[in-house]
């Protein structure tokens, strides 16, 4: 985020208008905070419901789950959720940006499986042996497949809604630079 | 200094949302999702379960150490195809509360013999052998401690046919693997030559932690009604009526707990749950509409690319290029 850059250098000085968002308050008031804040409140009941559900009934094996795999399931559901949450709100996509974003959903994979395997048994024996579990069980995939969608097609339709249709100062200047160089 | 990465000058791509692209990946969402919805559905139709309730029921409230005795009534209204998974379930029961969750040892359940006080602690309150303090050791303190293995479920059951024949199961794969294979063992002590477990009061060796009732119901479940898979039917179960023998030990009254059985067949989603076919179906249905919502304004009222006309408005000028 620190990155981020929502046009570069050169636009900037080439076009001051860009800068009448700023001292209109258009991108943080009210209205974008209470956005933000039901956003938030839809995210949070669909990441935990969904996945919460999936895993609720018995495996094909016949066997239950219980509660750390749903907890896992919900979790993993979460990370790659705000992971295209933020995808979706980054301007521009530099090279530290991939690796921050993506590199942080490979960390938890990585971390994840790494906590849950014998090394940590003693340390947390809770943990043990449940993400393996959690991938052999199609409820788990489904689960972590639909919960990003269901979260975040609200934001998604929203943002093209948006910049399609009412666009911002800088949205029109960047889609009409772009226009010109093809 | 004048790297690209130090004056915020690296290549960067600004995606920017068209109507090609995002009306294409609704449509693509639909046609994905909601195949995927139906066939979900159809697997959980496909599952046959039968649940019956026994206590409140046919069953006392039993007063421990006595057992209340009945028979339940169940109808399999088709053929379950082997193997049939037989469950009991409890509802109104917390195992998912915080402060039981942590009640357990797992050093214990591993065998270990005298694990020392920091691995007994959050046993606390079943923790103390009569008239013992526990400090750690198997002379002191309960091994396994721990309410959730102090609490263990205790009613048994009998499945017979009409005619009176039992029907045969077993427990064996009811447990997770890798829970019978690393979590639990029984301490030295309570093994006898051959490495089987021996029931010994003054040693203190009261639960087979191997035996995989036990290890179901150390798997705390994750909500209130919760079902634990306690036997498994290795052949067809024949539609018709079964009687279910139950010696209930277990008393839930007290909280207004529920017990129920259930006998259920699994597909490949597993047991039944609607749920997952009807959440992809939705999913699937708001792509298509979004996705047609978008395609028929773009066709009836296109926007071109680069319309500078919203630029104008704004600035309500014309710019300074």
């Amino acid at each position: 985020a620190t990155l981020d850059q929502d046009t570069n250098l050169d636009i900037a000085m080439q076009y001051p208008q860009l800068y009448k968002s700023g001292q209109k308050n258009t991108a943080f008031n009210m209205t974008v905070f209470f956005g933000w804040l039901s956003s938030g409140l839809w995210h949070s009941l669909v990441v935990f419901y969904v996945p919460y559900t999936f895993m609720e009934g018995a495996a094909p094996s016949g066997q239950l789950q219980g509660m750390w795999a749903m907890g896992t399931t919900v979790y993993s559901a979460l990370i790659i959720t705000i992971t295209l949450k933020l995808a979706l709100t980054v301007s521009s996509w530099t090279w530290p940006v991939h690796l921050a974003t993506w590199g942080s959903v490979v960390v938890y994979l990585v971390f994840l499986m790494l906590y849950s395997s014998p090394l940590f048994l003693n340390a947390a024996p809770d943990m043990f042996s449940v993400p393996l579990v959690c991938l052999h069980l199609p409820a788990f995939w489904l689960a972590l497949i639909i919960t990003p969608v269901f979260t975040l097609f609200p934001d998604f339709a929203w943002k093209y809604i948006r910049t399609n249709y009412f666009p911002s100062e800088k949205n029109a200047l960047l889609e009409e630079l772009r226009q010109e160089k093809k | 200094l004048d790297t690209p990465f130090r004056q915020q000058r690296l290549k960067a791509w600004q995606p920017i949302l068209t109507p090609k692209w995002v009306i294409t990946t609704f449509f693509v969402g639909a046609a994905v999702f909601i195949p995927i919805g139906v066939a979900a559905l159809l697997a959980s139709r496909q599952v046959i379960e039968v649940t019956q309730q026994y206590y409140p029921g046919v069953c006392a409230d039993p007063s421990p150490p006595s057992t209340s005795n009945c028979s339940l009534t169940i109808t399999v209204p088709s053929t379950m195809k082997a193997p049939v998974y037989f469950y009991y379930q409890l509802e109104n029961y917390y195992q998912n509360h915080r402060r039981y969750i942590k009640s357990r040892s797992d050093q214990q359940l591993r065998g270990y013999a005298n694990v020392g006080y920091s691995s007994v602690s959050d046993c606390d309150p079943i923790l103390n052998r009569p008239n013992k303090t526990c400090d750690g050791t198997d002379a002191n303190c309960i091994n396994p401690c721990g309410l959730i293995a102090w609490s263990v479920f205790n009613d048994t059951f009998a499945l017979k046919s009409s005619a009176g024949s039992a029907l045969s199961w077993d427990s064996s794969g009811i447990a997770w693997k890798s829970d019978v294979d690393y979590k639990f063992k029984n301490r030295a002590e309570c093994l006898d030559s051959t490495g089987a477990f021996v029931y010994n009061v003054t040693n203190g060796c009261f639960q087979d932690v191997t035996d995989e009732t036990f290890i179901v119901w150390m798997r705390t479940a994750g909500l209130p009604t919760f079902r634990k898979l306690h036997k498994i039917i290795r052949s067809d179960v024949a539609a018709g009526t079964y009687t279910v023998d139950i010696a209930a030990g277990y008393p839930v009254g007290e909280f207004n707990g529920k017990k129920s059985v259930i006998l259920s067949t699994t597909t490949w989603i597993g047991g039944k749950n609607d749920f997952i076919g009807i959440v992809y179906l939705v999913v699937g249905c708001v792509c298509f509409a979004l996705g047609a919502l978008f395609l028929l304004k773009h066709l009836i009222a296109p926007r071109k690319l680069g319309d500078t006309k919203y630029m104008l408005q704004q600035t309500g000028a014309e710019g300074n290029r």
